[in-house]
């Protein structure tokens, strides 16, 4: 990703069009769009890389790799790297979509014939060829054979574009018998200038510099370290400068002590002094927040297991990674079995380079915190810039031999894709899900299991700062069913999961947090999940070039990769409010983006708007996004006739009222034109076209029902569309006038009646002047007429009525006595039925209907 | 061959009566049918793409010529039966397949497939009649009026009544016996004369008072006779169409 993204002038520059150009917000949003979804994006060579594995005597390391693409299988080939960066490739794996496969590090060097590996250490590579990097999440788990130690490390993404910087963290050594590595990993081949400091919690640094040689790994003692500087006291800060190439170091430091029973992770983060506030604020409180989402209280949930009257001891590590002081606020929600609540916390003042411990065993202690709870989550705000405070969350018993950890993170996104969750008479696995934004949200939470091929729905709506808890083997045990009363089965003990925030798109407000614990050992670990963003590269209107109907409006909206799932979403409400035109004498854009043609003619439009991005995996930092394409303003009207019908049938002469023209400019284009009902129709008018002329044999079951849909579009110009809303009226009956008797030749009777069709669907009579004239009225009779009478077939005349001359008129006295039916239609639909008795005196006349 | 030029013979004596008439039409004074009358050449040389029937009978198929794509006005006359109780008198049924061929060559193809009837032209009015009655002066319409005056007629039967009143004797019987047609008429009055001619011609001339493309059918029997009046203005192209086929664009 481009650095400039993230640069201050773009920034400045989006804040300058969001004060100038922000549309009034029209009422309610439009429809959703429909869309054009472009091609998939082409697969090309991609890589994240683990910071350590062992395979040291007493060490072990399984690689947990899960597959975040909707559809497509990914090949995952790992290679091992030893310290000093000599590589040696392992088999490949392929991965279904959803699905979270594990691999276990000494047993593949077994397959790979590669006792060099054995006994050792290094980092993983992970190769795999994927239109995007984020759709592998992989995770290396770490145990020490036979005590309850165990950890986890992500796999990351090198960043090219982040070069000065430094990874920061904090070191604790809580007893005397603990031990600890500060891992620094080089996922790259350009050697990194490193600047390794240490501060005691006051912020007294001691400072060495170092060479990180091309995919070197290197491996310290923070404890050695610390003697060897002098630096007293039990914890501190850890700060790993590099002026070049600081985006492809990676570090990890992790505590160990067998004597205790004790291991802990010390999640260190990236820092990158130029990264602005708006980067990182996903919920736009113009503070920057960290949280922590499962902090376990003294009185431990009964869930983990823990002996009775384990009482643990949580605290927080809070540190200033700069040379100025910084206000940092704390503040709490916590959890029993049964109720949440909120619990404000400390405020404090952090000096330069400080390291704070907050006890929060003490806040618990004096009813800041209920004594009954048992988890909390804790939020972090700072005024100052991202990374600037890093914190770190442990909740231990005295002895550190049962205890459980929570990282913080900033990161809120609308999408998680989580790792490996466990489920068996030793393991446990709770997941939860929050809301870090300031308005309700609906998260939906998915496990996938059976290689991905299944899955297990929840939904909850979470208002700020709420959240789901989701205790995985109760759900199993007790087959309780999801939203689509399917329950898990019964003997599932692993799978997947991911969380999505179902009302914001691309700019998600979900945190999320996982632990596992192990029964055999007492101990728990937590895991972590990988956010979903959007490739900022690929950030596309829909319609490039946008064709506006003339004096008429058309829809454009945003595209946008998301790079997990693979697939191209509608983000376009992340970009409302910034639309804004190249010039509005052509076009103007309203606040949603919809485009009103003014005059004929070409211009561009463009919107901007921040999307969960992705950077260096796995963060996924708010990323400015300024879409744009061509605006031209086509005309295209359409009109069928004035009655907005068509008329049901086969007879030409329904041509005139059956068709529908258009008018366009410019001129040149091609046509498309299609209806809402299949076998409609449609053939050229045969003059004053462009136009058609559509033949039904359906009619309409209400009023409007029928959409007639007429597409231009014009080479290199864009396409706009026109419907028109029609009634396919069947004619369905008449009514009549009540004529006098005209004969003039001195016997019998001639009356001239005067029909009104009617149609359905809504039985209204058919006007005037709509171009039905000429379509054929068909009669029949039986018996046939008495001899010598004349029949004929009428037609619809210019009113859209026919007239039926009943005559029976003689200049001699009539002599015939008989009745007859007389059947009416138009169109080949019967519309009415009389009898005609004829006698001496002429021709009677009887109604026999239909009448509606 | 011999039919063809004995037909051809008899269309160009017709054609010269046709522009005879059209040169002597001050013969008619007083209020003249709006009516124009087509140039006999530009409905009889048009050319039908297409003319199809099956199994019909002849007024069928001059119905569905009539109506185009050169439409035109025409009076048949059926064969008559002596009475009205007698049976019917059955028509043959005509099969035929034209492509391209002239309005002209269409009617003698359907007169040679029924040879009772022959055609004849009359200004822009094709009359089909029995080729047994065409010297019958005393069949009705080839009576001749010498002089023929309409007063004030609103409906076609004041014509029927008038010609029957201003016939020489005998007094002829006359009906209009028909189901199905509009009234075409305008509502104004119409009074006209005409000298020298046929009821037949006087007819033709009443049927076209309703529109360019009149039709009338004679049929019954030699005691019941009855007149049945159509149109096909609609499809006719002297006149003016009655609405526009294209709505107007805004």
């Amino acid at each position: 990703v481009p650095r400039f993204y993230r640069s201050r002038l773009s920034l400045a520059l989006f804040l300058f069009i969001s004060s100038c150009v922000l549309a009034q917000q029209p009422p309610t949003p439009p429809p959703p769009h429909e869309r054009p979804i472009p091609p998939q994006l082409p697969a090309v060579d991609q890589q994240q890389t683990v910071a350590y594995w062992t395979t040291e005597t007493g060490w072990n390391s399984e690689l947990q790799l899960r597959n975040n693409a909707l559809s497509q299988d990914l090949t995952v080939t790992p290679a091992l790297r030893l310290a000093d960066g000599a590589e040696t490739s392992l088999a490949p794996v392929t991965i279904k979509p959803q699905e979270v496969t594990s691999i276990d590090i000494g047993a593949a060097i077994s397959a790979a014939g590669s006792p060099n590996l054995v006994g050792t250490y290094g980092s993983i590579v992970l190769r795999y060829s994927s239109p995007s990097e984020r759709v592998l999440y992989a995770a290396l788990m770490v145990h020490r054979v036979g005590y309850p130690i165990a950890f986890h490390t992500d796999a990351m993404g090198e960043s090219p574009d982040f070069q000065d910087g430094s990874r920061e963290g904090i070191w604790w050594l809580p007893k005397d018998s603990t031990s600890d590595y500060l891992i620094l990993t080089n996922q790259g081949s350009n050697p990194i200038p490193l600047a390794l400091s240490l501060y005691n919690s006051v912020g007294k640094e001691n400072k060495q510099r170092l060479i990180l040689g091309a995919f070197e790994t290197r491996r310290y003692s923070v404890r050695k370290l610390a003697q060897t500087a002098g630096l007293t006291g039990s914890y501190g800060g850890i700060k790993v400068a590099a002026t070049a190439h600081a985006g492809s170091l990676d570090t990890l430091h992790f505590l160990f002590d067998e004597t205790a029973g004790f291991s802990a992770i010390l999640k260190m983060f990236d820092y990158d002094p130029t990264t602005p506030l708006q980067e990182r604020d996903y919920a736009h409180t113009g503070v920057w927040t960290q949280r922590a989402p499962m902090l376990a209280l003294s009185n431990p949930d009964p869930a983990l297991a823990f002996p009775a009257g384990t009482t643990l001891h949580p605290q927080l590590f809070i540190r200033n990674t700069t040379a100025k002081p910084t206000d940092v606020a704390l503040r709490f929600n916590w959890r029993t079995a049964s109720a949440t609540g909120p619990a404000p916390g400390p405020a404090l003042h952090l000096s330069p380079y400080e390291t704070r411990l907050i006890d929060v065993t003490t806040l618990q202690g004096a009813g800041t915190l209920p004594k009954e709870a048992n988890w909390t989550s804790v939020t972090l705000t700072t005024t100052g810039l991202p990374d600037e405070i890093v914190a770190v969350a442990a909740s231990y018993d005295s002895s550190l031999r049962y205890g459980a950890q929570t990282p913080f993170s900033d990161q809120l996104t609308f999408k998680w894709e989580g790792g490996m969750w466990e489920y068996d008479p030793y393991h446990n696995s709770i997941i939860t899900a929050g809301n870090g934004g300031t308005k309700p949200t609906r998260a939906a939470f998915t496990i996938f299991y059976n290689q991905g091929t299944q899955r297990y729905d929840l939904e909850q709506t979470l208002q700020p700062d709420e959240q789901m808890w989701i205790d995985v083997g109760k759900l199993v045990r007790e087959q309780v069913p999801d939203k689509n009363g399917k329950p898990l089965p019964s003997d599932l003990t692993m799978g997947s999961y991911e969380f999505r925030d179902l009302t914001h798109t691309g700019v998600g407000t979900l945190f999320e947090g996982k632990i596992i614990y192990d029964k055999t050992y007492g101990h728990v670990t937590y895991g972590c999940s990988t956010c979903c963003g959007y490739s900022i590269g690929y950030v596309r209107v829909f319609y490039d070039p946008l064709g506006v109907p003339f004096q008429s409006t058309a829809g454009q909206g945003v595209n946008a990769y998301e790079n997990c799932y693979q697939t191209w979403d509608d983000v376009s409400d992340s970009f409302w409010s910034r639309w804004a035109s190249a010039n509005t004498g052509i076009v103007t854009v309203d606040y949603y983006g919809t485009h009103n043609g003014v005059s004929v003619g070409s211009t561009t439009s463009n919107t901007s708007g921040y999307l969960d991005g992705a950077m260096r995996p796995p963060t996924c930092p708010l990323l400015l996004s300024n879409p744009k394409g061509g605006a031209n303003v086509i005309k295209l009207q359409v009109q069928g006739n004035s009655y907005n019908s068509i008329f049901v049938g086969t007879d030409s002469n329904l041509e005139a009222a059956n068709s529908i023209f258009a008018t366009v400019s410019p001129s040149g284009g091609t046509f498309t034109i299609v209806s809402s009902a299949t076998g409609d129709t449609f053939t050229s008018v045969p003059a004053g076209g462009p136009g058609w002329v559509v033949h039904t044999t359906i009619a309409s079951a209400a009023p409007a029902d029928r959409t007639i849909t007429v597409t231009y579009t014009v080479s290199g110009q864009g396409t706009v569309t026109k419907k028109l809303t029609v009634t396919a009226r069947q004619f369905a009956y008449l009514t009549n006038n009540s004529p006098n008797n005209t004969c003039t030749l001195g016997y019998g009777t001639t009356q001239l009646y005067t029909y009104t069709p009617y149609t359905h669907p809504d039985k209204a009579a058919v006007p005037a002047g709509i171009g039905l004239s000429g379509t054929a009225v068909a009669e029949t009779f039986n018996p046939q007429p008495p001899a010598g009478t004349v029949t004929g077939d009428g037609s619809l005349n210019a009113n859209s009525q026919f007239g039926d001359r009943i005559s029976y008129c003689s200049s001699s006295p009539l002599t015939i006595s008989t009745t007859i039916t007389q059947t009416l239609s138009i169109e080949g639909y019967q519309v009415r039925q009389n009898t005609l008795k004829y006698s001496s005196a002429g021709v009677t006349y009887t109604n026999l209907g239909p009448t509606q | 061959m011999k039919r063809f030029l004995a037909n051809f013979r008899y269309a160009a004596i017709l054609f010269s009566l046709g522009l005879l008439f059209m040169v002597s039409r001050p013969t008619a004074v007083g209020q003249e049918s709006a009516a124009q009358i087509t140039p006999v050449d530009k409905f009889l040389d048009s050319t039908v793409p297409e003319f199809e029937m099956r199994g019909q009978i002849f007024v069928v198929g001059l119905w569905k010529l009539a109506k185009g794509p050169a439409p035109f006005a025409f009076g048949f006359e059926e064969v008559l039966k002596k009475s009205l109780a007698d049976h019917t008198i059955q028509d043959p049924s005509i099969s035929l397949e034209l492509k391209n061929k002239t309005v002209r060559e269409v009617l003698d193809a359907l007169c040679q497939a029924d040879p009772r009837f022959t055609w004849s032209l009359d200004g822009a009015t094709v009359n089909v009649f029995p080729r047994a009655v065409s010297s019958d002066d005393a069949y009705l319409l080839n009576r001749r009026l010498e002089r023929f005056d309409l007063k004030n007629a609103t409906d076609i039967q004041n014509g029927l009544l008038a010609i029957v009143q201003q016939l020489p004797p005998p007094v002829e019987q006359v009906a209009n016996a028909q189901l199905g047609g509009d009234d075409p008429y305008p509502p104004e009055p119409w009074t006209v004369t005409y000298h020298n001619l046929t009821v037949r011609q006087v007819v033709n001339r009443l049927a076209l008072h309703g529109g360019p493309c009149g039709i009338w059918i004679f049929g019954g029997s030699t005691e019941f006779r009855s007149f049945g009046f159509f149109n096909t203005y609609l499809r006719c192209p002297t006149q003016a169409s009655p609405e526009p086929k294209r709505a107007a664009q805004p």
